[in-house]
Parts: C-alpha cells; sequence; structure tokens
C-alpha cells in the first residue's frame, strides 16, 4: 500500500486515546523509579552518572596539579599519585567518555528518530545500572589504597602480578572489562535502534547526522571492544593463573598488551570524538537556521575516520623497535585520517558562513566555536605526532599529554557542554542560563587552554608524563603553575556550570517547544510516549520543510496515534529506505534488570578481591534474573495485524531477518568473533615472537588427528541436529517431544566437542602455564567453553519455553537466536580447530 | 513508497558504501603483516628472504589495491550489481554513489600514501 507523505488519519482523535498512552508509558512513581525503563528517565539517569564521574575525575586532576604546582612539592606522595592518575585516565575514558555519548544516544536517538524507545529498553537499563554500580566502585578504590597505579593504558611487565601485586590492578581489568561489556549492550541497542526503528520515509540519505555518528559509534565499539576486552581477560588470567601470555621468559610478549589495547585505544578516540561531531552537525545548522554544508562528505567523513581509526593504533608504539616501514604503514593512515577530520571541519565553517540567518552567538554556540578551535589545535598536533621522528623526540612528555587534552577535552567535552545548554529544554521545565553559561564559557575556554597549552612547551624541555614531582632547578616550574592556576579557572567554569544546573535544571515536560527553531525531530513536541504520532518524513529537516508537522504530530494525524495492542509498541522500519514493517511490542518497567545488573557487578567485583563462592553465587543470581527477564519478551503473533492508521496494517510479530531480534543477535555475533579475531592474531603474533616454544620442538607434541576428528564430527552432528529441531517445531498449542530432544543432543555434542578438545592437549602433558604456546591453547578452549556454557543456559532455556507452551512453528524467536548463535560457534569452534591443530603441524 | 522490505539486501548496500575502506583495511592488513612477519623471521634466522623480496611484496599489493579502487571509482554501477545494491529512489542512490566514490577516493589516497613509502626505505631497517 502506498504510504502518503501527508497527515493521514482524520481528526479529532477517538477519545480516550491519549490517556492511553499516558498510561502505558508512564514513568514509575517514587523509589519504583528504579525500575523505569523509559529512554529519557535512564538516558538522564546515565548522563548524570557519567557527569558525576567527570566531576570526580577532575577533582583528582585538580589535586595532580596541585602537587605539579611547585617543584619537590610533597603534597600528595607518589604512591597515591600514581594511582590517581590512572583512576583520572580510567574513569574520564571508560567512565565518563564512552559512556556520556551513550547516554546522549539513549536519550536523543529515539526522540530523533521519533520512535517511542529504543528496541531493547530492559538492556538500556540493565547496561546503565551494571556502569553506575561497577563505576561507583570502581571509583571508590582510590578512598581505601585499591586503585590501580599502572597508568590508563596498564602495560605489562608492570602490571604483572611480581610487579603490581595485590589486588589493585584486578580492579581495573574485572571493573573495566565488565564496564566495557555495558558498553557493548549498549551499542548492539544503538544499532539496532538506528536501523530499525527510524519513521517511516527517514531513508539513510534523510537521517540526521548525530543518527550517523551514533551508528558509526557504536559499530566502532563492535570491533573496537572486543580486542581490549580479550586483553583483560589474558592480564587477568595470567595475574590469577600464571598463564605467561606477556611474560618474554616463557615465550609471551609485553607488546601484545599493546597492540591489543591501541586497537581498541585509538579508535576508542574516534568513539569519544564522532558522537561530539555528530552533535556539533546538529547544532551549527540551527544557529545558521540553514541546512548542513556538505552533509553528504560529512557522512563520508565520519565513515573514513570510523574506518581509518582501526588502522593507526601502531602510532602509539612508535619507540617499541618496530621496523620503520612498518611505521611509516601507521604513520601515512594517522595523517590519512586528518583528512576526514578537516572535511567535517570546513563543513562547519562554510555553514556558518553560508547561514540564512547570522550565526547565533549562544551559549551552545560559544561552546562549538571553542571546540573547534581546540580541536584544530589538537589535530595539529596529532599531525606532529604521526611523524616518526618528531613522536621519538616528544614521546612520553607533556608534549603528548596537551596533545591528547587538546584532542579529548576540545574534540568531546565542549560539544558535550554545548549539547547540554542546547538539548536543556528537551528534558527540563526549563533552558539554562544563557548569562551564567557565558561565563562558564569562558572560564572554561581560557581555562582550558591556560591550562594545556603550557604543557606543549613543558613537553619540549623534557618533563615527562606520570611524574608525581621533579627538581626545581630544570626550568618546568613558571610553567607548570601556570597550568596549575588555568585548572583551577577551568574548575571553577565547571563549578558554575554545576551551580546553573542546581537552580534551573528541572527534569520534566512543560520547557518552552522549540527555542532554537531547529530543524530536526527531537524538537516536536514531546511527553512521556514520545511523540503523540509518527511522521512520515521527507526530508532532512522535517521541522522546516514540512509545516505543520509538529501540530499534526501532536493531533495525531500520522501514524500510530495510540496504543494498539495496549502495550508499550513502535514501528519498526526497513534499514535502508525506512519502509514501515511490523510493530515491536516492548517491555514495560521491571526489577530483573536492575538486579541482574548489580549481581553481574557483584559477580566482577567479589571475584577481584577473590571471594569465588560468593562471586559464583551471585553470577547464578545475576544469569536467574537475566532469564527471568528474558521469558518475558518473545510475545508471539497472538495479537495479529494493527492499524497504525492511514489505512496501513502491520503484524505485531515477526521471526528471522526481520525481527529486531535476529539483529540483536547478529551484532553480538560480531563482537565474538571480532573478539575471536583478536585471539587468532594474538596467537600468530606469539608465534612469530617465540617460534622455539610451539610444538612439536617446543611442547608436547599435538594431540593425534583423531581427536579434533572427532571434535568436528560432534560440532557438525550438533549443528546439523538444530537444523533438525528447526524443522521439527511444532505448530501453535502443540508439544513435540523431538525438539527438546534434538536441542539436548546438540548441547551435548558441544560439551562432548569441548570436552574432547581439553582432554586431547592435557593428555599430552601440554600444561597452560608452562609457556605462551600452552596458554594459547588453552586459552582457545577457555573462549570455546565461554560460548558453549552460553549455549547450554539459552538451550535449556529454549527447551523450557517449548515445554511452556511458548516456543512453537510461528513464535520461534527464542529457537532462531539460539540457532544463530549455535551454527557461529560451530565455524568459530572449526576455525580454532584448524588453528590449534593444523597451524604447528603446517610449520613444525 | 510502500510499507516492506528494502529495495535491495542490506549486506550488499553496507558493501557497497564500504568497498573503499575494505580495500584500504586488506591493503593494510596484507602489507603489514606479512612484512612485519618477514622482518621477525629474518632478525631470528628463520628466513633468508631478501629485503627486495619484501620491497617488492608492497609494492605488487599497492598497486593491486590501487587497481581495484580505481576500478571501483570508474564503474560504480557494475559494482552495485555486482553486490545487489538497489534503492528505491533515485535520490537515495545518487547518495550512496558518491559517498562510495568519496570513501574510494580517500581510500586511494591513504593505499597510495602507505605503499609509497616502500620504495624509499629498506624494509626490515630499525630505527634506533
Amino acid at each position: 500500500m502506498d504510504l502518503t507523505p501527508h497527515p493521514i488519519n482524520p481528526t479529532p482523535r477517538p477519545p480516550g486515546e491519549l490517556e492511553e498512552l499516558k498510561r502505558v508509558w508512564a514513568t514509575p512513581k517514587g523509589w519504583r523509579i528504579v525500575t523505569a525503563v523509559n529512554n529519557t528517565v535512564i538516558g538522564l539517569l546515565y548522563i548524570g552518572v557519567a557527569f558525576l564521574f567527570f566531576l570526580m575525575a577532575g577533582v583528582l586532576a585538580l589535586l595532580m596539579r596541585t602537587q605539579l604546582a611547585v617543584g619537590n612539592n610533597d603534597f600528595i606522595g607518589q604512591e597515591l599519585y600514581n594511582q590517581m592518575f590512572t583512576v583520572h585516565g580510567t574513569t574520564m575514558m571508560f567512565l565518563f567518555a564512552v559512556p556520556a555519548v551513550e547516554a546522549l544516544g539513549v536519550m536523543l536517538l529515539p526522540q530523533m528518530l521519533a520512535a517511542r524507545d529504543l528496541p531493547f529498553p530492559r538492556l538500556s537499563a540493565f547496561a546503565i545500572w551494571a556502569y553506575v554500580v561497577g563505576g561507583l566502585v570502581f571509583f571508590s578504590t582510590i578512598f581505601y589504597d585499591l586503585a590501580p597505579a599502572g597508568g590508563w593504558f596498564m602495560y605489562p611487565p608492570l602490571t604483572l602480578t611480581e610487579y603490581s601485586p595485590g589486588d589493585n590492578a584486578d580492579f581495573w581489568l574485572l571493573g573495566i572489562g565488565f564496564i566495557e561489556i555495558s558498553a557493548i549492550a549498549g551499542a548492539v541497542e544503538i544499532v539496532v535502534g538506528t536501523l530499525r526503528t527510524r519513521p517511516p520515509g527517514m531513508s539513510l540519505a534523510r537521517m540526521p547526522i548525530f543518527a550517523w555518528s551514533m551508528l558509526i559509534f557504536a559499530s566502532m565499539i563492535m570491533f573496537a571492544f572486543p580486542a581490549v576486552i580479550l586483553a583483560t581477560m589474558m592480564l587477568e588470567i595470567e595475574r590469577s593463573f600464571g598463564w605467561p601470555f606477556f611474560t618474554a621468559a616463557l615465550g609471551g610478549d609485553a607488546l601484545l598488551w599493546q597492540h591489543l589495547f591501541w586497537f581498541f585505544g585509538h579508535p576508542e578516540v574516534y568513539i569519544i570524538f564522532l558522537p561530539a561531531a555528530g552533535l556539533v552537525s546538529m547544532i551549527v545548522p540551527t544557529m545558521a537556521q540553514t541546512p548542513l554544508i556538505g552533509y553528504r562528505l560529512i557522512v563520508v567523513a565520519l565513515i573514513a575516520t570510523g574506518f581509518f581509526s582501526f588502522g593507526l593504533w601502531v602510532h602509539h608504539m612508535f619507540t617499541t623497535g618496530i621496523p620503520a616501514l612498518s611505521l611509516t604503514f601507521f604513520s601515512a593512515a594517522s595523517m590519512a585520517v586528518a583528512l576526514p577530520s578537516g572535511i567535517q571541519v570546513f563543513s562547519w565553517i562554510a555553514t556558518i558562513a553560508a547561514g540564512r540567518e547570522r550565526f547565533r552567538i549562544t551559549t551552545p554556540s560559544l561552546f562549538v566555536l571553542g571546540f573547534l578551535f581546540i580541536f584544530t589545535v589538537g589535530g595539529l598536533t596529532g599531525v606532529m605526532v604521526a611523524m616518526v621522528p618528531f613522536d621519538f623526540q616528544v614521546h612520553d612528555t607533556y608534549f603528548v599529554v596537551a596533545h591528547f587534552h587538546y584532542v579529548l577535552v576540545g574534540g568531546m567535552v565542549f560539544p558535550l557542554f554545548a549539547t547540554f545548554y542546547y538539548w536543556a529544554p528537551m528534558v527540563s521545565k526549563n533552558m539554562l542560563s544563557e548569562r551564567l553559561g557565558r561565563w562558564v564559557f569562558w572560564l572554561m575556554f581560557l581555562g582550558f587552554n591556560i591550562t594545556f597549552f603550557p604543557m606543549h612547551l613543558t613537553g619540549l624541555l623534557g618533563m615527562p608524563r606520570r611524574v608525581w614531582t621533579y627538581p626545581s632547578e630544570l626550568g618546568w616550574d613558571t610553567l607548570n603553575m601556570i597550568s596549575t592556576i588555568g585548572a583551577y579557572m577551568l574548575g571553577a567554569g565547571v563549578f558554575l556550570f554545576v551551580f546553573d544546573l542546581v537552580l534551573r535544571f528541572r527534569p520534566g515536560g512543560g520547557g518552552p517547544e522549540n527555542p532554537w527553531r531547529a530543524g530536526t525531530l527531537e524538537w516536536l513536541p514531546n511527553d512521556v510516549y514520545s511523540t503523540r504520532s509518527i511522521p512520515f518524513v521527507t526530508s532532512r529537516e522535517p521541522i522546516w520543510d514540512q509545516p505543520n508537522i509538529a501540530e499534526d504530530v501532536r493531533e495525531g494525524r500520522y501514524f500510530l496515534p495510540n496504543a494498539p495492542t495496549g502495550g508499550r509498541e513502535t514501528i519498526v522500519t526497513s534499514p535502508i529506505d525506512a519502509r514501515p514493517q511490523y510493530i515491536i511490542q516492548m517491555p514495560g518497567p521491571g526489577w530483573p534488570p536492575l538486579l541482574a545488573a548489580i549481581f553481574t557487578a557483584a559477580f566482577f567485583l567479589l571475584l577481584t578481591i577473590k571471594l569465588v563462592v560468593v562471586a559464583v553465587v551471585c553470577g547464578v543470581i545475576a544469569v536467574a534474573f537475566c532469564l527471568i527477564w528474558t521469558w518475558s519478551l518473545d510475545p508471539g503473533p497472538a495479537k495479529g495485524s494493527v492499524d497504525i492508521g492511514g489505512g496501513i496494517s502491520l503484524p505485531t510479530y515477526a521471526t528471522g531477518p526481520t525481527s529486531h531480534s535476529w539483529w540483536a543477535m547478529v551484532v553480538l555475533m560480531f563482537v565474538a568473533g571480532s573478539l575471536y579475531l583478536a585471539y587468532v592474531f594474538s596467537y600468530l603474533f606469539l608465534w612469530t615472537v617465540s617460534p622455539e616454544v610451539w610444538a612439536p620442538a617446543g611442547s608436547p607434541a599435538l594431540p593425534a588427528l583423531g581427536w579434533p576428528a572427532t571434535s568436528t564430527f560432534l560440532l557438525l552432528a550438533g549443528a546439523a541436529l538444530v537444523v533438525t529441531a528447526g524443522h521439527l517445531l511444532p505448530p501453535a498449542g502443540k508439544f513435540g517431544v523431538a525438539v527438546p530432544l534434538a536441542i539436548f543432543l546438540a548441547l551435548a555434542c558441544l560439551a562432548g566437542s569441548l570436552a574432547i578438545e581439553i582432554a586431547g592437549h592435557w593428555r599430552t602433558g601440554l600444561s597452560p602455564s608452562a609457556n605462551a604456546y600452552g596458554a594459547m591453547v588453552y586459552l582457545g578452549v577457555f573462549l570455546f567453553g565461554q560460548l558453549a556454557f552460553t549455549l547450554v543456559i539459552m538451550g535449556l532455556f529454549t527447551i523450557a519455553r517449548h515445554a511452556a507452551g511458548k516456543l512453537d512453528r510461528e513464535r520461534r524467536v527464542t529457537f532462531d537466536n539460539l540457532a544463530l548463535l549455535y551454527h557461529y560457534t560451530v565455524v568459530q569452534s572449526l576455525l580454532g580447530l584448524a588453528l590449534i591443530h593444523g597451524f604447528p603441524r603446517l610449520v613444525g | 513508497m510502500k510499507a516492506g522490505n528494502d529495495a535491495g539486501p542490506l549486506t550488499g548496500g553496507i558493501f557497497y558504501l564500504l568497498i573503499g575502506p575494505v580495500i584500504w583495511a586488506a591493503h593494510l592488513l596484507l602489507v603489514y603483516g606479512p612484512q612485519s612477519a618477514l622482518c621477525a623471521f629474518r632478525a631470528d634466522g628463520m628466513t633468508a628472504v631478501a629485503p627486495f623480496v619484501i620491497t617488492a611484496l608492497v609494492g605488487v599489493l599497492t598497486v593491486i589495491s590501487m587497481a581495484a579502487l580505481a576500478l571501483v571509482l570508474w564503474r560504480p554501477r557494475q559494482v552495485a550489481r555486482l553486490l545487489r545494491f538497489k534503492a528505491a529512489a533515485e535520490t537515495d542512490r545518487r547518495f550512496a554513489i558518491s559517498v562510495m566514490r568519496l570513501l574510494t577516493v580517500l581510500s586511494f589516497a591513504g593505499v597510495t600514501w602507505a605503499g609509497a613509502v616502500a620504495l624509499f626505505l629498506d624494509p626490515c631497517a630499525q630505527l634506533r
């Protein structure tokens, strides 16, 4: 059926429709607010906590600047200073920057896409609570001398048990590893939300730039974070069980950590920057009252930056002894990435210059202009350090500290403050003060430059990073004192912002409507249900180009002006052209995500302090809550099709590649695949470093080929059983014993394959702690075991749903997810068998 | 516009947009991996590959990548057909072609930039 670009529903709408929408989407009151899953509520919590971490890490920065104000200072001792710079960097990168932009995604994306919510609201809630609990516990370690002290990048061998005894480093490894999982959960939500919950008509070519940047941000998380998750896993295993991945004497290599860490760490900079650039691309056109100049070029720049950022990691390792030619590959890529960044800067300047009105100088505009200046300076020093000879000179000096603060604070913090001022009216009854805002900006802008510009000079004068004090006679005192004064000025700006926030920020509706005269959908009239009806979009700035759209949306003249299923729902559209496909039924508030997050955090944190039994109990409880939560999903097709307005009827259930659930599982498989590729890289890297410990010459001979052949047979048999179970699913209301039996046998095949793989190596006498080869072999088994464990839980869950009459030929999303992950596991395991059993035979 | 599915498969669309950067990434992987591994083996005495072989390898891979990128730039419609990429509206199709082409141009610059250095440097020399 054809969709018209004009309002499609007759008005006035039937009485009671709006009240039902309000009832369905109502935010829980009182202390039950913690069970809320609405994106505006948890998004606000998310950004509030991220900002709290910014403040706390900022206080640490001020303390460190106080220590460095003069030479030979003893205000802070060396050990505490080491902990402070580690917690400052870690908090800013992992607990503030990434969560803050992810929070903005959760809060703004549904509004910009006129969706009622993101497709997995409980997953968002889980991710956020996990981050809140885990983050607060991690930060608190600074108060009782348990904080890590190895720098935010935790390089071994310094962080191995020999040089970092105690639990301090473990708090970093398990705490941050856990928070990365939370970030990945958010990324799944954002990828699926951006591609599948856009309003009808909003094809990719009409998507707001912020949505593009969040899509690329989330995709980058999918490929970057697994590398550091694997690295943290390896380092924690080495610290706890002595598997020597990073110990040179046993064939390991500390440089492997650097490769894995920076394969994550450099894209991380762009993971932080791209959403901020997306925000700027939304603010600039509004302030210039003109469409963004070079929309296509900006999309190109975002994609290119995202891609190229994965080819730069070695530029953090220029001084590690890698051959010169290798360095130049990465030097070239580091300079090439400046091109797309430059494209964006020139597009913003062109938009400002070409404005239909003179560019309005408001507080958000000031922060945007401040960002342009600071980020450009940071970009220029970035090109300087991309040159190998220059980097050799300034490596590990304060020049680098100045450079990355210019990039990160300029590239992310200033746009974030612009965002606070710009989007506050969307979630608050009052706007923030323009008058105070200008004071905040100038204090922050001047304070920032007074702090960090002198650091370029301090670095060129030779002051190394991470020193807790320095002798006065080296001539660094004056520059350091200036930096410290600037830091307090910057702090005063942030304090004034907090004061303004306390004074004027009042969450809730009723604020001014579209005060900046913006053109994008988040400025449509909003309530707890997002927009009253979901518009048909015909341009990139619908509010500018579609007269009366706000009024039509408010009156319910567009799609889904009601709650036809009686619950929470939104329209799912096709990923490229945004054609309506089906109605997604979404869960409402509930305790399970919160409790699952608390117990998951407890599992990781208790494991850190070696309370293994209690940790395992918490882990079991966390899994139980996850199962309770997922039990209420997969509502089935019982509600049939519903009318969404304009004579269009959409199904309320979808399976297979159309389903949002299928998409989430595919995204998760990309994450798992990325982690496994990082493992394959690590295996081959350590072989190039220490071929002498590899089997058969340096380790026990490999198991006979019968062992991997049996494993392979079991894996393939399991996959065949899963396919068979899919064909045997009975019609609704019937129970077929063949399905549970096939799933159970498939799980048994998987467990058998895993057991054979372990036994095969164990019988040869190979020990994981003997050398790096043994460690890598058993790590491969461990990764297989993780997936097998997950599949066993999912398999038993699937059987239980079938037994409860909640899974059949039509209602099969749970089974489809199990099948997808099972087949993925089979492919990964077959690759693993080829690598572990084939590669040493090939090269030996 | 109709309710229903996209005009073409999403994977084709994604790959079409990203074909330039994908070739760039493949080039980086293929020049960096073998070059660094061969240099490591030379240092360990495990192989006696002559330096010019490594330089030639980088050069050949660079030329192949540049040719592939040039082909994509020259024949975008054929590449779209090959990848089964379709857009429902003409504006969307033009948008996709221009984004793909610009990304390919940037990738071409990246490949040329990285590969050209092989002409000037000893492939396994250390800087210290």
